[in-house]
Protein backbone atom coordinates (compact mmCIF):
# COMPACT_ATOMS: atom_id res chain seq x y z
CA UNK A 1 0.00 0.00 0.00
CA UNK A 2 1.43 3.35 -1.00
CA UNK A 3 2.06 5.63 1.95
CA UNK A 4 1.04 9.28 1.76
CA UNK A 5 2.59 9.98 5.17
CA UNK A 6 5.53 12.38 5.75
CA UNK A 7 8.89 11.05 4.62
CA UNK A 8 12.44 11.74 5.69
CA UNK A 9 15.04 12.64 3.11
CA UNK A 10 18.42 13.59 4.60
CA UNK A 11 20.34 16.40 2.96
CA UNK A 12 22.28 15.22 -0.04
CA UNK A 13 19.82 12.42 -0.89
CA UNK A 14 17.51 12.22 -3.84
CA UNK A 15 14.11 10.52 -4.03
CA UNK A 16 12.22 9.29 -7.06
CA UNK A 17 8.48 8.82 -7.46
CA UNK A 18 7.03 7.06 -10.47
CA UNK A 19 3.26 7.15 -10.65
CA UNK A 20 1.11 6.96 -13.76
CA UNK A 21 2.82 9.06 -16.42
CA UNK A 22 4.65 11.15 -13.83
CA UNK A 23 8.29 10.81 -12.92
CA UNK A 24 9.15 13.11 -10.04
CA UNK A 25 12.61 13.72 -8.60
CA UNK A 26 12.98 15.28 -5.16
CA UNK A 27 16.50 16.32 -4.21
CA UNK A 28 17.28 17.61 -0.74
CA UNK A 29 20.29 19.87 -0.93
CA UNK A 30 21.39 21.49 2.37
CA UNK A 31 19.17 24.53 2.81
CA UNK A 32 16.94 23.85 -0.14
CA UNK A 33 14.65 21.44 -1.98
CA UNK A 34 14.90 20.79 -5.68
CA UNK A 35 12.14 19.25 -7.75
CA UNK A 36 12.10 18.00 -11.32
CA UNK A 37 9.08 16.46 -13.03
CA UNK A 38 8.73 14.61 -16.29
CA UNK A 39 5.64 13.36 -18.07
CA UNK A 40 6.40 9.96 -19.61
CA UNK A 41 4.62 8.67 -22.68
CA UNK A 42 3.98 5.28 -21.14
CA UNK A 43 2.13 4.62 -17.91
CA UNK A 44 4.39 3.31 -15.14
CA UNK A 45 3.89 1.18 -12.08
CA UNK A 46 3.90 3.16 -8.86
CA UNK A 47 7.34 3.21 -7.25
CA UNK A 48 9.07 5.30 -4.58
CA UNK A 49 12.83 5.10 -4.00
CA UNK A 50 15.24 7.23 -2.05
CA UNK A 51 18.45 5.31 -2.61
CA UNK A 52 19.27 6.60 -6.06
CA UNK A 53 22.09 8.93 -7.11
CA UNK A 54 21.18 12.38 -8.34
CA UNK A 55 20.24 12.06 -12.01
CA UNK A 56 22.23 14.07 -14.48
CA UNK A 57 19.54 14.79 -17.04
CA UNK A 58 16.04 15.35 -15.75
CA UNK A 59 15.17 18.56 -17.49
CA UNK A 60 14.87 21.59 -15.26
CA UNK A 61 15.29 21.58 -11.49
CA UNK A 62 13.01 23.98 -9.65
CA UNK A 63 14.61 25.19 -6.39
CA UNK A 64 12.90 26.09 -3.11
CA UNK A 65 14.93 27.64 -0.35
CA UNK A 66 14.12 29.18 2.99
CA UNK A 67 15.24 29.45 6.57
CA UNK A 68 13.49 26.30 7.79
CA UNK A 69 14.59 23.57 5.44
CA UNK A 70 14.46 20.39 7.49
CA UNK A 71 14.61 16.88 6.10
CA UNK A 72 10.87 16.08 6.12
CA UNK A 73 8.61 16.34 3.13
CA UNK A 74 5.25 14.89 2.22
CA UNK A 75 3.61 13.61 -0.93
CA UNK A 76 -0.13 14.15 -0.99
CA UNK A 77 -2.77 13.28 -3.55
CA UNK A 78 -5.10 15.98 -4.81
CA UNK A 79 -7.73 16.40 -7.46
CA UNK A 80 -7.16 18.51 -10.58
CA UNK A 81 -7.86 22.19 -10.05
CA UNK A 82 -10.12 22.49 -13.10
CA UNK A 83 -13.60 20.94 -13.12
CA UNK A 84 -13.91 17.56 -14.77
CA UNK A 85 -16.16 16.89 -17.75
CA UNK A 86 -16.91 13.23 -17.11
CA UNK A 87 -18.22 11.27 -20.07
CA UNK A 88 -19.14 7.59 -19.85
CA UNK A 89 -17.27 5.51 -22.41
CA UNK A 90 -20.67 4.37 -23.65
CA UNK A 91 -23.74 6.58 -23.56
CA UNK A 92 -25.77 5.79 -20.48
CA UNK A 93 -29.45 6.31 -19.86
CA UNK A 94 -30.97 6.74 -16.46
CA UNK A 95 -34.50 5.42 -16.35
CA UNK A 96 -37.37 7.68 -15.25
CA UNK A 97 -37.87 8.03 -11.52
CA UNK A 98 -34.82 6.00 -10.67
CA UNK A 99 -31.52 6.20 -8.87
CA UNK A 100 -28.12 4.80 -9.72
CA UNK A 101 -24.63 4.93 -8.26
CA UNK A 102 -21.61 5.17 -10.53
CA UNK A 103 -17.95 4.86 -9.53
CA UNK A 104 -15.62 7.07 -11.52
CA UNK A 105 -11.81 6.86 -11.36
CA UNK A 106 -10.11 10.25 -11.39
CA UNK A 107 -6.35 10.58 -12.03
CA UNK A 108 -4.90 12.49 -9.11
CA UNK A 109 -2.25 15.15 -8.96
CA UNK A 110 0.71 14.74 -6.61
CA UNK A 111 1.52 17.58 -4.26
CA UNK A 112 4.96 17.94 -2.76
CA UNK A 113 4.79 19.71 0.57
CA UNK A 114 7.11 20.58 3.43
CA UNK A 115 6.32 21.45 7.06
CA UNK A 116 5.89 25.17 7.38
CA UNK A 117 4.61 27.00 10.41
CA UNK A 118 2.68 24.03 11.78
CA UNK A 119 1.08 23.35 8.42
CA UNK A 120 2.16 21.81 5.14
CA UNK A 121 3.32 24.21 2.45
CA UNK A 122 2.77 22.92 -1.07
CA UNK A 123 5.84 23.43 -3.23
CA UNK A 124 4.49 21.98 -6.45
CA UNK A 125 1.67 19.90 -7.85
CA UNK A 126 1.95 17.58 -10.84
CA UNK A 127 -0.71 15.44 -12.57
CA UNK A 128 -0.04 11.72 -12.82
CA UNK A 129 -1.91 11.73 -16.10
CA UNK A 130 -2.28 14.87 -18.20
CA UNK A 131 -5.93 15.28 -19.18
CA UNK A 132 -7.00 17.14 -22.29
CA UNK A 133 -8.94 20.33 -21.82
CA UNK A 134 -12.49 20.55 -23.02
CA UNK A 135 -15.26 23.13 -23.11
CA UNK A 136 -18.49 22.28 -21.37
CA UNK A 137 -21.26 24.11 -23.19
CA UNK A 138 -21.59 25.91 -26.48
CA UNK A 139 -18.61 28.00 -27.64
CA UNK A 140 -20.43 31.28 -26.98
CA UNK A 141 -22.22 30.06 -23.87
CA UNK A 142 -21.49 32.49 -21.01
CA UNK A 143 -22.24 29.65 -18.56
CA UNK A 144 -19.81 27.35 -20.36
CA UNK A 145 -16.80 26.17 -18.48
CA UNK A 146 -13.28 25.10 -19.28
CA UNK A 147 -12.87 21.58 -17.92
CA UNK A 148 -10.57 18.61 -18.11
CA UNK A 149 -11.92 15.80 -20.21
CA UNK A 150 -12.31 12.46 -18.46
CA UNK A 151 -13.68 9.35 -20.15
CA UNK A 152 -14.87 6.85 -17.61
CA UNK A 153 -16.16 3.32 -17.63
CA UNK A 154 -18.53 4.50 -14.90
CA UNK A 155 -18.76 1.17 -13.13
CA UNK A 156 -21.82 0.32 -11.12
CA UNK A 157 -20.09 -2.05 -8.72
CA UNK A 158 -17.17 -0.96 -6.58
CA UNK A 159 -15.79 -4.51 -6.71
CA UNK A 160 -15.13 -4.05 -10.45
CA UNK A 161 -12.62 -1.32 -9.73
CA UNK A 162 -9.81 -3.77 -9.13
CA UNK A 163 -6.93 -3.40 -6.69
CA UNK A 164 -6.11 -0.11 -5.03
CA UNK A 165 -4.28 2.33 -7.29
CA UNK A 166 -2.68 5.36 -5.63
CA UNK A 167 -2.76 7.20 -8.95
CA UNK A 168 -6.57 7.23 -9.10
CA UNK A 169 -9.21 8.49 -6.74
CA UNK A 170 -12.67 7.03 -6.83
CA UNK A 171 -15.67 9.28 -6.88
CA UNK A 172 -19.07 7.82 -6.07
CA UNK A 173 -21.70 9.62 -8.13
CA UNK A 174 -25.23 9.04 -6.93
CA UNK A 175 -27.52 9.92 -9.80
CA UNK A 176 -31.17 10.64 -9.24
CA UNK A 177 -33.65 11.16 -12.03
CA UNK A 178 -36.91 12.11 -10.35
CA UNK A 179 -38.59 13.07 -13.63
CA UNK A 180 -40.81 10.95 -15.84
CA UNK A 181 -38.37 11.22 -18.75
CA UNK A 182 -35.40 9.04 -19.64
CA UNK A 183 -32.13 10.83 -18.96
CA UNK A 184 -29.36 10.24 -21.52
CA UNK A 185 -26.17 10.98 -19.62
CA UNK A 186 -23.52 12.14 -22.06
CA UNK A 187 -21.34 14.31 -19.93
CA UNK A 188 -21.31 15.79 -16.47
CA UNK A 189 -19.33 18.82 -15.33
CA UNK A 190 -18.04 18.07 -11.87
CA UNK A 191 -16.35 20.87 -9.91
CA UNK A 192 -13.47 19.38 -7.95
CA UNK A 193 -12.86 22.27 -5.57
CA UNK A 194 -15.36 21.05 -2.95
CA UNK A 195 -14.06 17.47 -3.04
CA UNK A 196 -11.70 16.17 -0.39
CA UNK A 197 -9.60 13.02 -0.66
CA UNK A 198 -9.50 10.23 1.90
CA UNK A 199 -7.75 6.85 2.02
CA UNK A 200 -9.37 3.60 3.12
CA UNK A 201 -7.69 0.69 4.86
CA UNK A 202 -6.80 -0.95 1.53
CA UNK A 203 -5.06 2.16 0.26
CA UNK A 204 -7.82 3.26 -2.11
CA UNK A 205 -8.38 6.97 -2.49
CA UNK A 206 -11.94 8.21 -2.24
CA UNK A 207 -13.36 11.63 -2.96
CA UNK A 208 -16.31 13.13 -1.16
CA UNK A 209 -19.48 11.50 -2.52
CA UNK A 210 -21.54 13.52 -4.98
CA UNK A 211 -25.30 13.43 -5.33
CA UNK A 212 -26.56 14.53 -8.73
CA UNK A 213 -30.22 15.30 -9.02
CA UNK A 214 -31.53 15.93 -12.52
CA UNK A 215 -34.09 18.71 -12.54
CA UNK A 216 -35.70 17.87 -15.85
CA UNK A 217 -36.87 20.15 -18.62
CA UNK A 218 -33.36 21.21 -19.49
CA UNK A 219 -29.79 20.31 -18.77
CA UNK A 220 -29.59 21.52 -15.22
CA UNK A 221 -28.68 19.36 -12.27
CA UNK A 222 -28.15 19.98 -8.63
CA UNK A 223 -24.92 18.70 -7.12
CA UNK A 224 -24.57 17.98 -3.47
CA UNK A 225 -21.33 17.01 -1.80
CA UNK A 226 -21.86 14.56 1.01
CA UNK A 227 -19.81 12.32 3.23
CA UNK A 228 -20.68 8.69 2.58
CA UNK A 229 -21.46 6.10 5.23
CA UNK A 230 -17.89 4.77 5.06
CA UNK A 231 -16.35 8.18 5.54
CA UNK A 232 -15.65 7.45 9.20
CA UNK A 233 -13.48 4.47 8.29
CA UNK A 234 -11.31 6.52 5.94
CA UNK A 235 -8.43 8.85 6.73
CA UNK A 236 -8.75 12.32 5.30
CA UNK A 237 -5.56 13.12 3.39
CA UNK A 238 -6.41 16.25 1.44
CA UNK A 239 -9.19 18.64 2.39
CA UNK A 240 -11.22 20.37 -0.32
CA UNK A 241 -9.51 23.27 -2.03
CA UNK A 242 -12.44 25.45 -0.99
CA UNK A 243 -13.84 23.88 2.10
CA UNK A 244 -16.58 26.49 2.44
CA UNK A 245 -18.35 25.03 -0.59
CA UNK A 246 -18.29 21.47 0.69
CA UNK A 247 -21.75 20.18 1.53
CA UNK A 248 -23.48 23.07 -0.19
CA UNK A 249 -25.84 22.76 -3.10
CA UNK A 250 -24.52 23.80 -6.43
CA UNK A 251 -26.11 23.94 -9.84
CA UNK A 252 -24.22 22.63 -12.84
CA UNK A 253 -24.88 21.62 -16.39
CA UNK A 254 -25.70 18.05 -17.07
CA UNK A 255 -25.25 16.60 -20.54
CA UNK A 256 -28.83 15.69 -21.16
CA UNK A 257 -30.93 15.85 -24.26
CA UNK A 258 -30.36 19.56 -24.64
CA UNK A 259 -26.65 19.20 -25.25
CA UNK B 1 7.61 94.79 1.74
CA UNK B 2 8.08 91.85 4.09
CA UNK B 3 6.15 93.69 6.76
CA UNK B 4 3.30 94.25 4.37
CA UNK B 5 3.22 90.60 3.45
CA UNK B 6 3.26 89.55 7.06
CA UNK B 7 0.46 92.00 7.85
CA UNK B 8 -1.59 90.60 4.96
CA UNK B 9 -1.00 87.04 6.16
CA UNK B 10 -1.98 87.96 9.69
CA UNK B 11 -5.15 89.64 8.45
CA UNK B 12 -6.15 86.71 6.22
CA UNK B 13 -4.76 83.79 8.24
CA UNK B 14 -8.17 82.47 9.16
CA UNK B 15 -9.38 82.61 5.56
CA UNK B 16 -6.25 80.88 4.28
CA UNK B 17 -6.60 78.12 6.85
CA UNK B 18 -10.24 77.66 5.88
CA UNK B 19 -9.37 77.47 2.19
CA UNK B 20 -6.56 74.99 2.80
CA UNK B 21 -8.80 72.87 5.02
CA UNK B 22 -11.60 72.84 2.44
CA UNK B 23 -9.21 71.80 -0.33
CA UNK B 24 -7.45 69.09 1.70
CA UNK B 25 -10.72 67.65 2.97
CA UNK B 26 -12.25 67.91 -0.51
CA UNK B 27 -9.33 66.06 -2.11
CA UNK B 28 -9.39 63.40 0.61
CA UNK B 29 -13.12 62.85 0.21
CA UNK B 30 -12.69 62.73 -3.57
CA UNK B 31 -9.96 60.10 -3.37
CA UNK B 32 -11.91 58.04 -0.83
CA UNK B 33 -15.06 58.21 -2.95
CA UNK B 34 -13.02 57.22 -6.00
CA UNK B 35 -11.77 54.11 -4.20
CA UNK B 36 -15.23 53.29 -2.90
CA UNK B 37 -16.78 53.63 -6.35
CA UNK B 38 -14.07 51.41 -7.86
CA UNK B 39 -14.56 48.76 -5.21
CA UNK B 40 -18.34 48.76 -5.53
CA UNK B 41 -18.51 48.96 -9.32
CA UNK B 42 -15.61 46.72 -10.34
CA UNK B 43 -17.43 43.42 -9.95
CA UNK B 44 -20.75 44.27 -11.63
CA UNK B 45 -19.55 46.74 -14.27
CA UNK B 46 -15.93 45.80 -14.93
CA UNK B 47 -12.61 47.39 -14.12
CA UNK B 48 -12.60 49.93 -16.95
CA UNK B 49 -15.98 51.43 -16.10
CA UNK B 50 -15.14 51.46 -12.42
CA UNK B 51 -11.89 53.34 -13.05
CA UNK B 52 -13.50 55.99 -15.22
CA UNK B 53 -16.54 56.55 -13.02
CA UNK B 54 -14.23 56.69 -10.00
CA UNK B 55 -12.07 59.35 -11.65
CA UNK B 56 -15.15 61.35 -12.65
CA UNK B 57 -16.53 61.29 -9.11
CA UNK B 58 -13.16 62.34 -7.66
CA UNK B 59 -12.82 65.24 -10.09
CA UNK B 60 -16.37 66.43 -9.42
CA UNK B 61 -15.74 66.46 -5.68
CA UNK B 62 -12.49 68.35 -6.14
CA UNK B 63 -14.21 70.93 -8.37
CA UNK B 64 -16.92 71.37 -5.74
CA UNK B 65 -14.23 71.80 -3.08
CA UNK B 66 -12.54 74.38 -5.29
CA UNK B 67 -15.78 76.35 -5.65
CA UNK B 68 -16.28 76.19 -1.89
CA UNK B 69 -12.74 77.42 -1.34
CA UNK B 70 -13.26 80.32 -3.74
CA UNK B 71 -16.48 81.17 -1.95
CA UNK B 72 -14.64 81.10 1.38
CA UNK B 73 -12.14 83.56 -0.05
CA UNK B 74 -15.01 85.92 -0.78
CA UNK B 75 -14.89 85.53 -4.53
CA UNK B 76 -18.31 85.65 -6.15
CA UNK B 77 -19.09 82.46 -7.98
CA UNK B 78 -21.77 84.07 -10.16
CA UNK B 79 -19.27 86.13 -12.06
CA UNK B 80 -16.87 83.18 -12.40
CA UNK B 81 -19.63 80.93 -13.70
CA UNK B 82 -20.76 83.59 -16.16
CA UNK B 83 -17.22 84.00 -17.40
CA UNK B 84 -16.86 80.24 -17.53
CA UNK B 85 -20.00 80.03 -19.67
CA UNK B 86 -18.59 82.45 -22.23
CA UNK B 87 -15.20 80.75 -22.10
CA UNK B 88 -16.90 77.36 -22.41
CA UNK B 89 -18.39 78.31 -25.77
CA UNK B 90 -14.99 79.42 -27.03
CA UNK B 91 -13.24 76.37 -25.62
CA UNK B 92 -15.96 74.15 -27.06
CA UNK B 93 -15.23 75.40 -30.57
CA UNK B 94 -11.51 75.02 -30.04
CA UNK B 95 -11.75 71.59 -28.49
CA UNK B 96 -14.18 69.85 -30.79
CA UNK B 97 -11.88 66.86 -31.26
CA UNK B 98 -11.35 66.44 -27.54
CA UNK B 99 -15.08 66.62 -26.90
CA UNK B 100 -15.69 64.10 -29.67
CA UNK B 101 -13.14 61.80 -28.03
CA UNK B 102 -14.77 62.30 -24.67
CA UNK B 103 -18.25 61.43 -25.93
CA UNK B 104 -16.84 58.49 -27.90
CA UNK B 105 -15.12 57.30 -24.74
CA UNK B 106 -18.43 57.30 -22.88
CA UNK B 107 -20.03 55.35 -25.73
CA UNK B 108 -17.14 52.87 -25.74
CA UNK B 109 -17.44 52.26 -22.03
CA UNK B 110 -21.19 51.86 -22.35
CA UNK B 111 -20.84 49.44 -25.23
CA UNK B 112 -18.39 47.35 -23.19
CA UNK B 113 -16.60 46.33 -26.38
CA UNK B 114 -13.45 45.49 -24.48
CA UNK B 115 -11.97 45.65 -21.03
CA UNK B 116 -8.54 46.30 -19.58
CA UNK B 117 -6.48 43.16 -20.16
CA UNK B 118 -8.37 42.03 -23.27
CA UNK B 119 -6.37 41.32 -26.41
CA UNK B 120 -7.72 43.38 -29.30
CA UNK B 121 -6.92 43.97 -32.93
CA UNK B 122 -7.50 47.52 -34.13
CA UNK B 123 -6.46 48.09 -37.73
CA UNK B 124 -2.96 46.68 -38.03
CA UNK B 125 -2.32 46.77 -34.29
CA UNK B 126 -2.81 43.80 -32.00
CA UNK B 127 -2.11 44.00 -28.30
CA UNK B 128 -3.43 44.07 -24.77
CA UNK B 129 -5.73 46.89 -23.66
CA UNK B 130 -3.55 48.77 -21.19
CA UNK B 131 -5.82 51.63 -20.22
CA UNK B 132 -9.20 53.01 -21.22
CA UNK B 133 -9.39 56.74 -20.73
CA UNK B 134 -12.12 59.24 -21.45
CA UNK B 135 -10.13 60.68 -24.36
CA UNK B 136 -8.00 57.80 -25.57
CA UNK B 137 -7.42 54.09 -25.19
CA UNK B 138 -3.95 52.64 -24.83
CA UNK B 139 -2.97 49.28 -26.26
CA UNK B 140 0.31 47.57 -25.39
CA UNK B 141 1.57 45.60 -28.36
CA UNK B 142 3.30 42.25 -27.96
CA UNK B 143 6.65 43.83 -28.79
CA UNK B 144 6.08 46.16 -25.84
CA UNK B 145 5.08 49.38 -27.55
CA UNK B 146 2.26 51.55 -26.30
CA UNK B 147 -0.19 52.66 -29.00
CA UNK B 148 -2.65 55.38 -28.08
CA UNK B 149 -5.92 55.41 -30.01
CA UNK B 150 -8.20 58.44 -29.75
CA UNK B 151 -11.61 57.15 -28.70
CA UNK B 152 -13.27 58.86 -31.66
CA UNK B 153 -11.21 56.64 -33.95
CA UNK B 154 -12.25 53.48 -32.10
CA UNK B 155 -15.93 54.30 -32.50
CA UNK B 156 -15.51 54.61 -36.26
CA UNK B 157 -13.69 51.38 -37.05
CA UNK B 158 -14.07 47.67 -36.36
CA UNK B 159 -12.39 46.32 -33.23
CA UNK B 160 -11.69 42.61 -32.94
CA UNK B 161 -11.77 41.43 -29.35
CA UNK B 162 -9.62 38.33 -29.46
CA UNK B 163 -10.19 37.21 -25.88
CA UNK B 164 -13.87 37.98 -25.36
CA UNK B 165 -14.77 34.30 -25.35
CA UNK B 166 -12.72 31.85 -23.27
CA UNK B 167 -12.20 29.50 -26.19
CA UNK B 168 -11.27 30.09 -29.82
CA UNK B 169 -10.74 28.13 -32.99
CA UNK B 170 -7.54 28.13 -34.98
CA UNK B 171 -7.93 27.24 -38.67
CA UNK B 172 -4.77 26.00 -40.33
CA UNK B 173 -4.53 25.36 -44.07
CA UNK B 174 -2.81 22.10 -45.03
CA UNK B 175 -1.81 21.16 -48.57
CA UNK B 176 -0.73 17.69 -49.71
CA UNK B 177 0.22 16.28 -53.09
CA UNK B 178 -2.41 15.04 -55.54
CA UNK B 179 -1.15 11.46 -55.29
CA UNK B 180 -2.17 11.13 -51.62
CA UNK B 181 -5.38 9.58 -50.33
CA UNK B 182 -7.57 12.43 -49.03
CA UNK B 183 -9.47 10.19 -46.61
CA UNK B 184 -6.19 9.08 -45.01
CA UNK B 185 -4.97 12.66 -44.77
CA UNK B 186 -8.19 13.72 -43.03
CA UNK B 187 -7.91 10.85 -40.57
CA UNK B 188 -4.31 11.79 -39.78
CA UNK B 189 -5.24 15.43 -39.21
CA UNK B 190 -7.92 14.34 -36.74
CA UNK B 191 -5.36 12.18 -34.94
CA UNK B 192 -2.94 15.11 -34.71
CA UNK B 193 -5.61 17.25 -33.05
CA UNK B 194 -6.67 14.46 -30.71
CA UNK B 195 -3.09 13.84 -29.60
CA UNK B 196 -2.42 17.49 -28.77
CA UNK B 197 -3.23 18.17 -25.10
CA UNK B 198 -3.81 21.86 -25.80
CA UNK B 199 -6.63 21.16 -28.25
CA UNK B 200 -10.09 20.86 -26.76
CA UNK B 201 -11.98 17.69 -27.52
CA UNK B 202 -15.23 19.61 -27.22
CA UNK B 203 -16.02 21.43 -29.48
CA UNK B 204 -14.52 18.74 -31.67
CA UNK B 205 -11.78 19.59 -34.16
CA UNK B 206 -12.94 20.00 -37.74
CA UNK B 207 -11.19 18.75 -40.86
CA UNK B 208 -12.40 20.09 -44.20
CA UNK B 209 -11.33 18.99 -47.66
CA UNK B 210 -11.45 22.32 -49.47
CA UNK B 211 -10.72 21.02 -52.97
CA UNK B 212 -8.01 20.82 -55.57
CA UNK B 213 -5.56 23.68 -55.77
CA UNK B 214 -2.86 24.54 -58.28
CA UNK B 215 -0.18 22.51 -56.53
CA UNK B 216 -2.06 20.01 -54.40
CA UNK B 217 -5.18 19.16 -52.43
CA UNK B 218 -6.19 21.76 -49.86
CA UNK B 219 -7.46 20.90 -46.38
CA UNK B 220 -8.31 22.96 -43.31
CA UNK B 221 -7.68 21.72 -39.80
CA UNK B 222 -9.68 23.71 -37.24
CA UNK B 223 -8.90 23.13 -33.57
CA UNK B 224 -10.53 24.72 -30.54
CA UNK B 225 -8.36 25.86 -27.67
CA UNK B 226 -8.38 27.93 -24.52
CA UNK B 227 -7.72 31.53 -25.62
CA UNK B 228 -4.51 32.05 -23.61
CA UNK B 229 -2.94 29.00 -25.32
CA UNK B 230 -2.97 30.60 -28.78
CA UNK B 231 0.75 30.69 -29.52
CA UNK B 232 1.47 27.31 -27.96
CA UNK B 233 -1.35 25.67 -29.92
CA UNK B 234 -0.24 27.14 -33.22
CA UNK B 235 3.35 26.04 -32.75
CA UNK B 236 2.54 22.55 -31.48
CA UNK B 237 -0.08 21.82 -34.13
CA UNK B 238 2.16 22.98 -36.98
CA UNK B 239 5.02 20.86 -35.63
CA UNK B 240 2.62 17.93 -35.23
CA UNK B 241 1.39 18.22 -38.82
CA UNK B 242 4.91 18.32 -40.23
CA UNK B 243 6.12 15.41 -38.10
CA UNK B 244 3.06 13.28 -38.85
CA UNK B 245 3.05 13.86 -42.60
CA UNK B 246 6.79 13.18 -42.80
CA UNK B 247 6.40 10.00 -40.75
CA UNK B 248 3.57 8.76 -42.96
CA UNK B 249 5.42 9.62 -46.15
CA UNK B 250 2.84 12.14 -47.27
CA UNK B 251 4.22 14.83 -49.53
CA UNK B 252 3.73 18.50 -48.75
CA UNK B 253 4.07 20.01 -52.22
CA UNK B 254 5.79 23.24 -53.04
CA UNK B 255 3.95 25.49 -55.49
CA UNK B 256 4.76 24.30 -59.02
CA UNK B 257 3.37 24.36 -62.58
CA UNK B 258 3.15 21.23 -64.74
CA UNK B 259 3.66 21.75 -68.49
CA UNK B 260 1.90 19.57 -71.03
CA UNK B 261 2.59 19.26 -74.73
CA UNK B 262 -1.02 19.53 -75.70
CA UNK B 263 -1.88 15.84 -75.26
CA UNK B 264 -3.39 14.39 -72.16
CA UNK B 265 -1.28 11.36 -71.45
CA UNK B 266 1.79 11.32 -73.64
CA UNK B 267 4.97 12.64 -72.09
CA UNK B 268 6.60 15.81 -73.21
CA UNK B 269 9.16 14.74 -75.87
CA UNK B 270 12.73 15.41 -74.96
CA UNK B 271 15.51 14.91 -77.51
CA UNK B 272 19.20 14.78 -76.59
CA UNK B 273 21.62 16.30 -79.04
CA UNK B 274 25.37 15.96 -78.86
CA UNK B 275 26.89 19.39 -78.45
CA UNK B 276 29.31 20.30 -81.33
CA UNK B 277 32.23 21.01 -79.03
CA UNK B 278 32.46 17.42 -77.75
CA UNK B 279 31.69 15.74 -81.08
CA UNK B 280 34.20 13.22 -82.44
CA UNK B 281 36.51 14.99 -84.86
CA UNK B 282 35.87 14.01 -88.48
CA UNK B 283 38.39 11.65 -90.06
CA UNK B 284 39.26 14.17 -92.70
CA UNK B 285 40.10 16.90 -90.26
CA UNK B 286 43.52 18.37 -90.59
CA UNK B 287 45.94 17.76 -87.81
CA UNK B 288 47.98 20.72 -86.66
CA UNK B 289 51.45 20.74 -87.97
Amino acid sequence: MFSWQPRELPAGRCALLRMGHLTLWIWHVPGEWRLAALQEEQQQATEYRDDLPVPREVGEWIRYTGPAANSTFRLLPALPALPLAISPASVMHLLPASRSELFVGIPVTVRVGIPYGGDTLTLAEHPVQPLAKTWFGQPDDPRGELCLSLRSRARLDVAELGPADPARAICALRLHNPTAAMLPLQSLALPTDPLGLAQDSEGRLWTTDVEVVFKGGGTEATLRYVEGAEAGQRTLLTPPRHSAAAGNFSSRLLGGPGR
Amino acid sequence: MLTMALDWLAAHARTLINVATIMVVGILIGVLLQRLVRRVMERPFGKSTAIIVGKTVRNLVIVLALFSALSAMGIRLNSILAAAGVAGVAIGFAAQTSLSNLISGIFLIGANAFRIGDIVTIGDTTGTVHNIGLLATEVRTFDNRLVRFPNEMLVKQPIINVTRFPIRRLDLPVRVAFKEDPARVMALLREIAAANPLCLDNPAPIVIFNGFGDSGMNFTLGVWFSSPDMLAVRASILCGIKACLDREGIEIPVPHIALYAGRETRPFPVECQTPPATATPPATAERPS
